[in-house]
Order: C-alpha cells, then structure tokens, then sequence
C-alpha cells in the first residue's frame, strides 16, 4: 500500500520535473546558444519479495543537455573563419568606395593634367593655358593625397578596432576562466550544469569571433584554450593576456603579443584566425598594397614631370622647376636595433619601382633585403645596394643583427604636392631648337627633336652637315668634339639610343642633298617654343611605371582592388554559409522545436495526472481498508 | 529529422535577407544605368573601363588640337591666298613696267605702286592668327616674324610648328620659305651684262637645259670679232678654263653652257661681257626693293633696263610659285587635319561603345533579372509567413 503511493508520488516527482524541463525548454526556444535540456527517467529497481521483484516505480536522474560536443566544434572553427572572411570583406567595402566613382578618380585627375599639358603643346605662349597646367597639377596632387590620406586613415581605424578586439578577447578569457570555475565546481554534484555549459560555449563563440581558438578538456570540466601555433591563451587558471602594442619592426602600427605569465612573445596576427586575424589582413596586406601602389603612382609622377620639367626652359630660358614635391622613403628601424646609424633609400629608377615595402637585415657580414609583398630578397655584402629602383644607403656601420623596414610609398601617397609655380615658369620650350638650312635642296628633314638628359654641355650652335655623297655626315660644335664620316640611315634616331649629342637627339628622314645641313641652335623665343610641352604631352603614353603607362598603373590598381573585394566577398560569402549549415546541423540536434515540446507537455501532463490518479487509487484503498476495520 | 524551430526561423530570414539584398543590388544598377558601380562589382570591367575614360580624354585633346591646326590653317590660308594676290598685283605692274614708251615719271607711279604693295606684303607677313600668334611664326616667335623696314629679315628659328600628341598637326607656317629663302631669278644661275659693256644687247633670264650637267661655277661670255662678224667666248671663272672661242653670235639664238641656256639680245660690241652667276637666294622684299630701284632710276639705258627687269620678274614669278606651292601644303596638311579629325571621332564613337559595353547595363537582362527575383522573395516571404503559422500549440486547449 505505501508502495503505490510512494511509487505514485515519485512518478507524480518526476512528470513535475519533466514539465519543468520542458518549459525551461519552451522559455528558451530563442535564447542563443541554448541547448534543450531532458529529464532522464529510470526505472527504480524492483523490491525482491517472496513474491519475486515488484517494481518502485520511476525515479528522474538527472537533466541531460541534447548536445554534440562535435557539431559544437564544427561551428566553433566555422565561426572563426566566417569572422575572419567578414572582418576583411566588411573592411574592404570601404575600398571599394574609394575607387568607385572613375570621373573622381586619380585616373581622371592625371587626364586632366595632360589634355592641360596638350594645351600647352597648342598654345605655349598663353599664360591662361600656363596657370591651367599649374592648377591641374594641383588638383592631382590633392587627388592623390585625398585618397593616400583615406587609406592611411583605414589604417589608423583598423588599429583602433584592433586595440578594441584585444581588450574583448581578455575579456571573453576571463568569462570562460570563471565559468570553468563555476562548472568545475558544481561538476562534484555528479551532475552537468548545463545553462553554464551552454553560456560558456556561447563565450567560446564569441571569443572564436575575434581570434581562433582550440580547446582541450580537463576531467574536471574546465576546458583549456590555445591560439594559433598553440600559444596558451589559458591553461587551468594561468590566463594570457592578449596585447596590441607597437610593431617592433615598424612603431607606426600595431601587432599582438602575448604576455603569459611574465613572458612576452609576439604573435602573427594574420595567423590567429577569427575577427583580428580578418583585420589585420586587411591592414596589411590588402590596405598597404593599395597605399604602395597609390604611393607609387605619386613617386613616379612625381619624378617624371620633375624630370620633364627640368630638360625644357621656361619663358625666361632657364631649365624649369620641379613641378611636384613628393616625400622620400621612410625608414623604420626595428626597436631592438642597436647603435645609431641606419639604412636609407632613395628612388634612383623610378620606371622600376615595385609597389612594396622592403625590409634591410644586417648579420655582420650580409645585407639582406627583401621585397616584403612576395618575400623575394637579395643579398649583397655592402650598400650602397640598388633593388627595384631602390639605392639601399647606410649612414654608418650597422651593428650587427640589426633590421630595418623601408616604406618607400606610404608617405608619398599622402604628401604628394605640386609647388605653386609662376605660369611662365612652366618649361614648355626646349633650350635649342633645330633650323634646317635654307640652301638645303634635299628632301631630308627633321621629324622630331628631343632632350633625354640634363647636362651642362649645351655647346650651340651644333651643324649638322652631310657630305658628298650625302649617305654619312659630319658633327661639329658638340661639346664632346666634333665629329666626322657618321652613317646617315633615314628614319633613324641620330644618335641611335642611348647615346645623345649634347643631352639631345633628332630623328633625321628623307633623302638629303650633298651640302645639306641642319643647325641646332639657341631657342630665340623659349615662352613660344612647345618642344617640351609636346614632351610633357608624351609622357601619357610613355611607359614609366614598370612597363606600364601613368593610367594603365591606375587602372591596375582598380582591378587589383576590385579583385580582392571581390574575393575577400565570395569567401565571406562561402564561409559564412558553411557557419549556417554547421548551426543548422548544431541545432537540428540541440536547438528547441516547439511542437516537440508541445507533443511533450501534452505527454507528460497526461503522466502527471495518471499519476495523480495512482495516489488517489491508494488513498481509496486505504480508505476501504479503514472502514473494514472500523466495524 | 529534428528542426529546430529558433534556427528554422532563422534560416527562413538569411534567404530573405539575402534575396533583398539582390534586389537591392538590381536596384542600384537599375538606378544608376551602371553594370559596374564599384570596381568589385566586375574588376576587370572596371580596370579596362577606366582605360577607356583614359583613352576618350586623349582622343579628345587631340580633337582639340585638330581643331585649332584647321583654324590656324584656315588663317594661314588665307593669309597665302593674300600674298598670292599681292605678288600677282606685283607681276601685273612689273608687266607693265614693260612698256617701253613709258616716260621715267610714269614709272615712277609705278614704282609707287610697288612700293605701297611691298607694304602689303609685309603686312601679310606679319599676319596674326587666329589665337593672337603669327601665321608665319616658324618655331615660335613672340614678336613679328618678319622685321626691319628698310630690308625685312626673318627673326624666328625657321621651320613649322606642330601640335596635338603625335605632333601630328602643322599650327603655323615656315615664314622663310614664304618671303625670304626664296630662288633668286630662275633658281640656278642668274645672267647678266657687266655694267661697263658699251653695246646695246641684254641677255635673258636664263634657263636650265640639262641639270645633269650643272657645276655650280661662275662663267663669263666675252663678246669678240667685229660688228657683222661678231663671236663669243666662253669662259668658265671657277676652273679657270676656256670651254669655246670664236663661235659666231647672232642675236637672239641661244649659247648653252654647261646645261644652261642664255639668249643674248640686241647689238653688243666687242669687249662686251656677259656673266652667269649661281643664283643664290633672295627675299622677296629684296626683290621688290630692285625692282623700284630700277624704276625709279631715269638712267638705265633701255637694253640694261629691260635684262634687269626680266631678272627682277623671273625672281617675282619664283616667289609667286612658292607661295602658291606653301598654300598648296597647308592645304594638304588642312586635309590631313580634317581626316585625323574625323577618325578621332570614329575612334571615340569606338571606345565609347566599349566604355558602354564594359560597364552600362543591360536594361532588359536587369529588369528580368528583378522579376525573377522578385518572385522568389515574394514565394519566400509567403512561404515562411504560412510555415511559422503552424504550430502543435494552436491545436492543444
């Protein structure tokens, strides 16, 4: 008889406890993270009688979490790529902006310089078209800068986003170390304290959001978590810190370390996965690819107009002024360097120079420099060294074991400037002009006249004079002496590339006459002369950025751009739907679906009141019995 | 399989997301007629796009510089068609200067009449173009090309200049060409009697019979004999030696030396010389200058007078040809202007097809694509609305 009620109140007991899991179930059907919970049954084991083994009823074990610790895993190592992927492509939407708008781009600003430089070859005389030019070149400087400036900012705003992660991740490890705690502890009970088992795994995601973590698990609960390359970011209660301080190699930005215990050691933060890793890719490598190419454009600009400048004369006859100021290359020496002497670069070929940053290592006896974009290095025993259109120049003896990072571009992506130069000091005239004689009677003329270089043998007049049988010709007046019997072969440069009379060549054409001659002589008018306009002019389609023109370099900026977008887009794209289908897998097996719990209720309502009905039956056979006594 | 109902929601919201997304995205294009927005939208659309805004800028200064070549052309043009008229002005009244029954006054008119035309020459020299420059600049000039009153000289650096970025165009023209190296009399050799001779006989301009045969040297034709049987030497100055003696002369028949042929005109008298000298080059200015000198000088005896104004004409009808030859060059060169121009505008129609081609949109493709698109969010947000709808809990009471 007592058996039947406690077998009714223990069955009462466990459908009560079932209900309660099940609402707890129901109140959290959208709680994140929240894995359904079930109350385990069992049979009580039977009491041996003479009558054999009669049952006890049921007794509620324990509240059992579904969980799979391996689809867990799979969305936790998902998360860290997605946040990854969306970190760069949330990033590098900003880009994409940048360069969106072609009429706003550099691409168009340097057009605008030469149509106003095909101005000048049109009308050289006219101060209006002058100061056009001038004001053109301004407006491409600043074009420049604007769009130096907004990367660097990027930068800037990628390392306060940084400095922000890290500060998130020390906290998310002290979360899950106190959770560890919490679990640890209540893991002597004998049973599992799911909701802290659920909120720490929501902390793991989220830690897994910002940097890639693995975990291994103790056998009291707690579980250990490591970086990438195994850094212990907490081991047991020794929890790491993770810091974003400035990068040895380069104070001007930020990388991670790792402080465990009292030791340092740095960390790649392209290497750690999840949200950071994401970011500092972009800084990096997408961000400072952009700002080495933008940068390079502005040096190469820079270099060519000076260098254009400088071969004609302005409207006084004097050599012109450089047009643009572009900052050198910076230098940044590793803060473990020791001693004061340091490595610095120049620009010696601008047509070679590669989009990149360098890094110059000293061991005692070899400079190794190398091309940080592709890691390729070259390794000479002494400076000056020449890479890239690049001259490696050291201020004194370098210690050994002392490293230097060369960032040829980013300055000049951002100070970029053209000067304010007067209208009539804009070289459009060269400093000789050619004359064909007038006695000459051959068809030979002179199809262009140009300036390579600068030099300070500018001996004029210079003639021209082609002998009897007119197929060679003498050279007299160069400052070099003079010179007799040349081969004359129509069409081609005189003289052949690369050599020059005087800084100058000419391309003769035509069939000459005995006698002919042709004078280089002084530009009598230089404001009204357009050689070098012309020149300026040809600089649009002369191939001065490694090969390719000004705006063939812009346009591969462009595409280089739009390619990473686009790919940093479709790997988003594709890891974050790998995140969806590994929760979806996750939470068809630990997620809440309603009906379930609907049909549960329903069951397990019914239990509870079958059970009452148990309690009743024994409450009427006590009652009976009572009043069979009572007579 | 379990569902979980948070997740299934979930899902059912990332493709709807996703679809607004797209439709947002076709709106955009939509909107702005661009394919291409961003470089990431299409990179190498955008990078080959941006080399072909590049390319229609370039095509367009160059059209500029087309343009203004064909309007300094025009000007030079004419400013040619106004020598030529001058120059014929000139011929006309050297023709006239011809007459021999005109008395020295009458010449003097003349001569007026040349002197005001050299002033109109020298105007058209000095000729502005249309942009404020010279048309007869040479390779550039900020002052008049052609100076001096008294004997005009060329100042620039002879030659042309061009424009555009191939230095295609021709922007002005070679002034020495037109007025100062211009052939002096038949652009050889230029004859004449020597001032001491006594007889009346002149010689003629002169004219080249075989150029294969052409030195270059001085000669001289000395008149020898006795009146009605007069002979001629001919002596070549530069060598020093005596190509012919004694050769009967008859007025009037022509002498060939060395590939050129003199006719010696008139009575002369032993002992009279005639020389033919390289021609050499002269202005036209020059020209004109002898040429009222000569009408302006009463004591030119009629045969000395008659030689030096057949010089001073066969020089004038040198400078006639060169000016025409000049405006026949500009022409073509306006020819050349006008074709690069209208090939530059093909070429534009070209790369703007291609700018069109690699970054506008396709109207029809879009509009259809947003239908499609439509649609599906259309189904998915119905779908959903109905599937949430359904729950065990509506039918428990």
């Amino acid at each position: 008889m007592t058996s039947l009620l406690n077998i009714g109140t223990r069955s009462l007991a466990a459908a009560q406890g079932a209900l309660s899991t099940i609402s707890h179930n129901i109140a959290n059907v959208n709680t994140p993270g929240y894995s359904r919970q079930e109350a385990v049954l069992s049979t009580a084991s039977g009491q041996f009688t003479g009558s054999g083994f009669f049952g006890r009823g049921v007794d509620l074990t324990t509240v059992r979490r579904q969980y799979d610790q391996f689809l867990m895993g799979a969305v936790q190592s998902n998360t860290a790529q997605a946040s990854a992927d969306a970190a760069r492509s949330d990033a590098m939407a900003q880009l994409d902006s940048l360069f969106s708008d072609p009429e706003l781009g550099i691409g168009a600003a340097v057009d605008g310089l030469f149509s106003a430089a095909g101005d000048l070859g049109n009308r050289p005389a006219d101060t209006s078209v002058r100061q056009a030019f001038v004001a053109r070149a301004d407006q491409l400087a600043q074009r420049v800068t604007a769009v130096g400036s907004q990367l660097s900012e990027m930068g800037q705003l990628a390392d306060l986003r940084l400095t922000q992660s890290v500060a998130q991740v020390n906290q998310r490890l002290t979360e899950i170390k106190n959770l560890n705690n919490q679990i640890a502890q209540s893991q002597t009970s004998g049973h599992a304290p799911n909701d802290w088992l659920d909120q720490r795994d929501v902390a793991l995601k989220a830690l897994n959001e910002l940097i890639g973590v693995s975990t291994v698990a103790s056998s009291d609960g707690s579980i250990n978590l490591f970086g990438a390359n195994g850094a212990p970011l907490l081991v047991g209660n020794q929890q790491s810190e993770l810091q974003a301080v400035p990068d040895p190699a380069d104070a001007s930005r930020l990388s991670l370390q790792l402080k465990v215990g009292a030791i340092t050691q740095p960390l790649d933060g392209q290497s750690l996965g999840g949200g950071i890793s994401g970011l500092v890719r972009f800084r990096s490598d997408d961000l400072a690819n952009a700002m080495n190419q933008v940068g390079r454009l502005a040096v190469v600009l820079a270099d060519s107009f000076n260098t254009q400048q400088s071969l004609g004369v302005d409207a006084s006859g004097v050599p012109g002024r450089a047009l643009f100021t572009v900052p050198q290359p910076v230098t940044r020496a590793n803060s473990a360097n020791s001693g004061t002497n340091t490595i610095t670069a120049t620009v010696s070929n601008s047509a070679d120079l590669q989009p990149s940053d360098y890094q110059v290592d000293w061991n005692g006896t070899a400079y190794t420099i190398t091309r940080l974009s592709d890691g390729h290095t070259t390794n000479t025993a002494m400076v000056p060294a020449t890479m890239d259109g690049l001259t490696f120049t050291s201020s004194g003896p370098i210690a050994s074991g002392n490293s230097y990072t060369i960032q040829p571009y980013a300055a000049a992506a951002k100070g970029l400037a053209a000067q304010p130069l007067l209208p009539r000091e804009i070289a459009t005239g060269y400093a000789a002009t050619v004359e064909s004689t007038a006695t000459n009677s051959g068809s030979a003329s002179v199809r262009q006249f140009q300036v390579n270089r600068q030099t300070t043998d500018t001996t004029l007049p210079v003639t021209i004079a082609f002998n009897n049988p007119p197929t060679t010709f003498n050279v007299t007046g160069l400052a070099s002496g003079n010179l007799t019997n040349v081969p004359y072969t129509p069409g081609q440069r005189v003289p052949a590339a690369p050599a020059d009379y005087n800084g100058w060549s000419l391309t003769l054409d035509g069939a000459a006459a005995a006698g002919d001659s042709f004078v280089v002589k002084k530009t009598l008018s230089p404001a009204n002369n357009n050689g070098n306009a012309l020149a300026l002019g040809r600089l649009a389609d002369a191939a001065l950025v490694d090969g390719a023109t000004l705006n063939e370099s812009y346009a591969t900026l462009v595409g280089d751009v739009g390619i990473r977008i686009q790919s940093a887009r479709d790997s988003a794209n594709v890891s974050s739907r790998l995140l969806t289908e590994a929760t979806s897998r996750q939470q068809n097996v630990s997620g809440v679906n309603l009906d379930e719990e609907a049909a549960n209720l329903l069951r397990y309502q019914q239990a509870y009141q079958a059970s009452a009905k148990i309690i009743q039956a024994s409450q009427q056979l006590f009652d009976t019995l009572l009043s069979a006594v009572n007579r | 399989m379990r569902i979980a109902t948070f997740q299934s929601s979930q899902n059912a919201m990332t493709g709807i997301a996703a679809r607004q997304a797209e439709q947002d995205r076709i709106q955009n294009q939509l909107s702005t007629g661009l394919r291409v927005n961003a470089p990431s939208d299409d990179p190498v659309a955008a990078a080959q796009a941006e080399l072909a805004r590049s390319r229609l800028t370039r095509v367009a200064q160059d059209q500029r510089a087309a343009q203004l070549s064909s309007s300094l052309l025009t000007s030079a043009d004419n400013s040619l068609a106004q020598g030529v008229d001058v120059l014929q002005g000139m011929r006309d009244t050297l023709v006239a200067a011809g007459n021999g029954s005109y008395s020295p006054a009458e010449r003097k008119i003349l001569a007026e009449q040349l002197s005001a035309a050299r002033d109109r020459l020298l105007a058209v020299a000095n000729t502005r173009d249309s942009t404020g420059g010279f048309v007869f600049s040479g390779q550039g000039t900020a002052d008049s090309p052609v100076s001096g009153n008294s004997l005009p000289s060329y100042d620039p650096v002879a030659g042309e200049q061009r424009i555009g970025a191939d230095a295609r165009y021709a922007s002005n023209v070679d002034g020495r060409a037109a007025f100062v190296a211009l052939p002096r009399g038949n652009g050889v050799f230029v004859p004449g009697s020597l001032a001491a001779n006594t007889g009346s006989a002149s010689v003629d301009a002169g004219r080249v019979t075989d150029a294969s045969l052409l030195t270059g040297h001085d000669y001289q034709i000395t008149i020898t004999g006795t009146p009605g049987s007069l002979q001629y030497s001919v002596n070549d100055l530069t060598a020093g030696t005596m190509l012919s003696t004694g050769t009967p002369f008859a007025s009037g028949s022509a002498i060939d030396i060395e590939g050129q042929r003199v006719v010696v005109t008139g009575v002369p008298q032993a002992g009279d010389q005639f020389e033919l000298k390289p021609a050499g080059q002269q202005s036209i200015f020059k020209t004109v200058d002898d040429a009222i000198a000569l009408l302006q000088d009463p004591s030119v005896s009629p045969s000395r007078y008659a030689e030096r104004l057949q010089a001073v004409q066969t020089s004038l009808d040198g400078a006639l040809d060169r000016m025409s030859f000049l405006r026949t060059k500009v022409g073509e060169e306006l020819n050349s202007t006008d074709a690069a121009f209208a090939s530059n505008s093909q070429l534009a129609l070209q790369t703007e097809s291609r700018r069109s081609d690699l970054r506008d949109l396709d109207y029809a493709g879009a509009v259809s694509d947003m239908q499609v698109n439509q649609t599906a969010l259309q189904a998915a947000l119905k779908s959903y609305a109905n599937f949430a709808r359904l729950s065990l809990f509506d039918s428990l009471n």
